[in-house]
């Protein structure tokens, strides 16, 4: 019995010192969670693993470049239609139909310390222009497949050369991918280095980037244009979304991104945070491989489609806050180009049955392929969709997949997750970026369409001056893509993101979606 | 004692050829990270250009050899997507993981252990089966749960402990004791299985009866036999410890190498999936060599036939 006890006793005074390290922990860790007033943290789901400004053209990279770097024309952050400013350009003109000279602000630092030149802005656009290197090829084919080249007049004025004439030219200047960075600090370290420390000539610069993980960026002391309200900003990755919430609500970041709309009351309850959440210019698609053979037929994909309750799906997974849209278009083109009386995206199953009976469908299996992370609810989505396609008597197998397709994979899938977000307010920056003749789903062969005025149709639509020509153009390319229905339109998506509520910060609804602007005037502090 | 060295030895280098082996083919089977990396934008000329210039157009043998030739001159290449050396890549986050993993090491020794010989010793009092069912609990729950678990309570209710990060000594409590979780009960399950058994042996009845004081009794006698399979158990965790750090890591945001080994795999990031593989193997078959030193030295027997 006494010896039990000494163990006892023994045991009880070292398994003390744990309780008592961890007070000591838990009152350190909460001396560290204060802030200074003029740092901002951002936890957010995915982060990078490069920021050069032309080659970084995904969801996730958009976070940054926002931040880093200016273009030649700027945007207004929230104007509709769209209005421009000055950026790294003052002013410009066309001088001629394929000719737009701009002429360069005087005076910017990048954040190497070297002055903004004309010849920076001929690199950093004829790389993407003329793309060389693979890594600048989704650039080029996105937005820029038609500019051809940056000629210099003199240090402070630049002539670009587009192919043919282009009505979205300073729209697409303004894309952040257009953002301008230093030549010969690029030069000097190489492309790759660049892209883990890129310089730009924005509010802020990179101070580290650890790939996949954090980065850091600091105030740039030299900005030309308006004093950044933060000294400092951290985005660190935080992909699991319970971890994401209690980091903002445990005072270790001050702004999140991604919150699902079932999480948000784990926010709301905490007093000191606010949610702020839109229905985004994206659409959540499955792009179908039309060279699969079994999805050759038409009148099968356009019957994948018309069994969808799409308003169902926004309320079971958004909470009604999404969108189910009506055609592959957004009310942020505005008037004319915004068509609200298109209704393609109805729910017949009826006539999704009589379609299935033309196309001759026998019970073939027809795979969904899903990602269950990149896009939230994919998931829940493919599971619903199977679901409904089975009520009209599709046999649906669902196939869950980790990662990105590559070309290797094309040949053997019948449809896959994709997104189609708005770069631009515009029928194009939804089309051209991704359903164009030089779009990797064109360039693959999984979008074929095989109406033969598809080509001068999207060439009125894109490249026409007359708004009405455009307009016309569009409404009937967008009839001819329902025709086709080479893809399975799911919903827009709501997100959320969450932040202390002294922040004031809106989503901005002039840039591409997942832009997170933190500049002067596009975030600011209550009681500063 | 040289010729055990040099056995062991001899096994665990062709341990590693396989494990290299096995992996260098299997991460090939899952398609091109040129395709990966630059499929939304490059032409199909383009990606085969670069696969070429990557070797990765090359019979696979070949591609394992050249790659085989490279390691042994220190060559392990350049991680495909964050495209800087793959030795710069782990080193950057080397240190964390290895100290989340040594302190969940030592706090599942230094809690586990004492809490199975309490178990045992104080077989059938309420202490000892609270202690055994907690020690259940770690075994039986996931990492992952346990991890949210941690975070939800002692992050988002009590806000007690940081949740994401390592920037301070309090950033290791959560991810540690997830980590250690499992360990403990696993230690304190053998510790106490392992002393029940040495406990009932006719020579420790005879020290009993000697007077020999019962601290003794168990911390001198029976204690150096209990604690030989709790060696071998002990080395067997540090595998399960860097396979629990993959998911930890991705939890708590713990700049380790577990989350860059895990995003190679979807990445196809091969430079930095096969080095993390040489290293994860190395480590394993490391601490299990020193563990089957270590049964030499502890138990004489060992060395008397060897």
């Amino acid at each position: 019995m006494f010896a039990r006890l000494s163990l006892l006793k023994i045991y009880r005074i070292v398994s003390a010192l744990p309780a008592l390290l961890l007070a000591t922990l838990c009152l350190w860790s909460s001396a560290s969670a204060q802030t200074t007033v003029r740092e901002l943290r951002v936890g957010v789901a995915s982060h990078v693993r490069t920021l050069d400004v032309s080659e970084a053209t995904g969801n996730n990279e958009a976070q940054f470049l926002h931040n880093i770097f200016d273009t030649l024309i700027e945007r207004d952050n929230e104007a509709a239609p769209l209005k421009f400013r000055p950026g790294l350009a003052t002013s410009w003109k066309m001088v001629s139909d394929t000719t737009l000279e701009l002429t360069l602000r005087d005076g910017v630092i990048m954040h190497d310390g070297s002055l903004m030149r004309a010849e920076d802005v001929q690199y950093t656009l004829e790389r993407v222009f003329q793309p060389k290197d693979p890594r600048f090829r989704a650039s080029n084919g996105r937005f820029f497949y038609n500019f051809k080249s940056v000629e210099i007049v003199n240090p402070l004025t630049v002539r670009i050369h587009t192919h043919r004439p282009d009505p979205l030219i300073e729209t697409l200047l303004s894309a952040r991918n257009a953002g301008i960075t230093s030549k010969q600090y690029v030069e000097r370290v190489g492309l790759d280095a660049a892209g883990l420390k890129p310089v730009g000539s924005g509010p802020y610069k990179v101070q580290t980037l650890k790939p996949d993980e954090q980065a850091v960026l600091v105030k740039h002391e030299q900005f030309w244009g308006e004093p950044p309200p933060f000294d400092r900003i951290t985005y660190l990755r935080i992909p699991e979304v319970a971890a994401r919430i209690t980091a903002l609500v445990n005072k270790e970041v001050d702004f999140i991104t991604n919150v699902p709309p079932d999480q948000e009351a784990a926010i709301t309850r905490v007093k000191g945070y606010k949610i702020v959440g839109a229905a985004m210019p994206i659409f959540h698609i499955w792009v179908i491989n039309m060279s699969h053979p079994q999805m050759a037929n038409p009148d099968l994909r356009k019957a994948l489609n018309l069994a969808i309750d799409r308003e169902t799906l926004v309320k079971a997974l958004w909470g009604g806050r999404g969108k189910a849209p009506k055609a592959h278009q957004f009310a942020e083109y505005g008037e004319p180009l915004f068509m609200p009386e298109l209704n393609f995206y109805r729910y017949d199953p009826e006539e999704a049955k009589a379609l299935l009976k033309k196309a001759g469908y026998k019970g073939e299996p027809i795979e969904i392929v899903f990602f269950p992370e990149y896009y939230l609810y994919g998931d829940l989505g493919a599971q619903a969709v199977a679901d409904m396609w089975k009520k009209v008597g599709i046999n649906v197998k669902l196939k869950q997949s980790e990662a990105f397709f590559g070309t290797s994979d094309h040949g053997n899938y019948q449809m896959r997750p994709w997104s189609n977000p708005l770069y631009y307010p515009d029928p194009m920056g939804v089309f051209d970026t991704h359903w164009s003749a030089n779009s990797w789903v064109s360039q693959r062969g999984l979008w074929k369409p095989s109406n033969p005025d598809w080509g001068n149709t999207y060439t009125q639509a894109r490249f026409a001056t007359d708004p009405a020509e455009r307009q016309r153009a569009y409404r009937k390319l967008l009839e001819m893509a329902d025709a086709e229905s080479g893809w399975i339109m799911l919903y827009q998506p709501y997100e959320g993101y969450a932040m202390r509520d002294d922040l004031e910060w809106r989503i901005p609804t002039a840039q591409r979606p997942y832009e997170l602007t933190f500049r002067a005037g596009q975030i600011t502090v209550k009681g500063r | 004692m040289t010729r055990l060295l040099l056995r062991r030895a001899g096994w665990a280098v062709l341990t590693l050829f396989f494990v290299l082996a096995g992996c260098f083919a299997a991460v090939r089977l899952t398609g091109s990270p040129v395709d990966l990396l630059y499929g939304d934008g490059a032409t199909l000329e383009q990606i085969a250009e670069l696969e070429r210039e990557w070797g990765l157009d090359r019979p696979l043998p070949e591609q394992f050899f050249r790659y085989l030739h490279n390691v042994m001159r220190g060559d392990f290449g350049v991680s495909l997507v964050e495209r800087r050396p793959v030795v710069t890549v782990y080193a950057e986050r080397l240190a964390a993981s290895l100290q989340l993993a040594a302190l969940a090491f030592v706090l599942g020794t230094l809690v586990g252990v004492p809490l199975g010989i309490l178990s045992a010793v104080g077989r059938g009092g309420l202490g000892a089966r609270l202690a055994m069912g907690l020690t259940f609990f770690g075994f039986a729950v996931p990492h992952f749960i346990i991890a949210l678990a941690l975070i939800l309570v002692f992050g988002y209710h009590l806000n007690w402990l940081p949740s994401t990060g390592a920037s301070t000594p309090a950033h290791f409590v959560l991810p540690a004791i997830t980590l250690a979780l499992p360990l403990m009960a696993v230690n304190a399950r053998y510790m106490r299985n392992a002393l029940l058994d040495v406990l009932r042996q006719d020579y420790v009845r005879t020290a009993r009866a000697k007077g020999v004081h019962e601290f003794r009794v168990v911390g001198m006698h029976a204690m150096r036999n209990a604690v030989l399979p709790l060696i071998t158990v002990l080395g067997l965790e540090v595998a399960g410890l860097l396979n629990g750090s993959l998911i930890v890591e991705t939890v708590f945001s713990w700049p380790g190498v577990g989350k860059i080994l895990t995003g190679s795999v979807s990445r196809r990031d091969f430079p930095v999936l096969q080095f993390g593989v040489i290293v994860y193997a190395c480590v394993v078959v490391s601490v299990n060599l020193l563990v089957d030193l270590l049964y030499v030295v502890v138990d004489p027997r060992v060395r008397v036939n060897t």
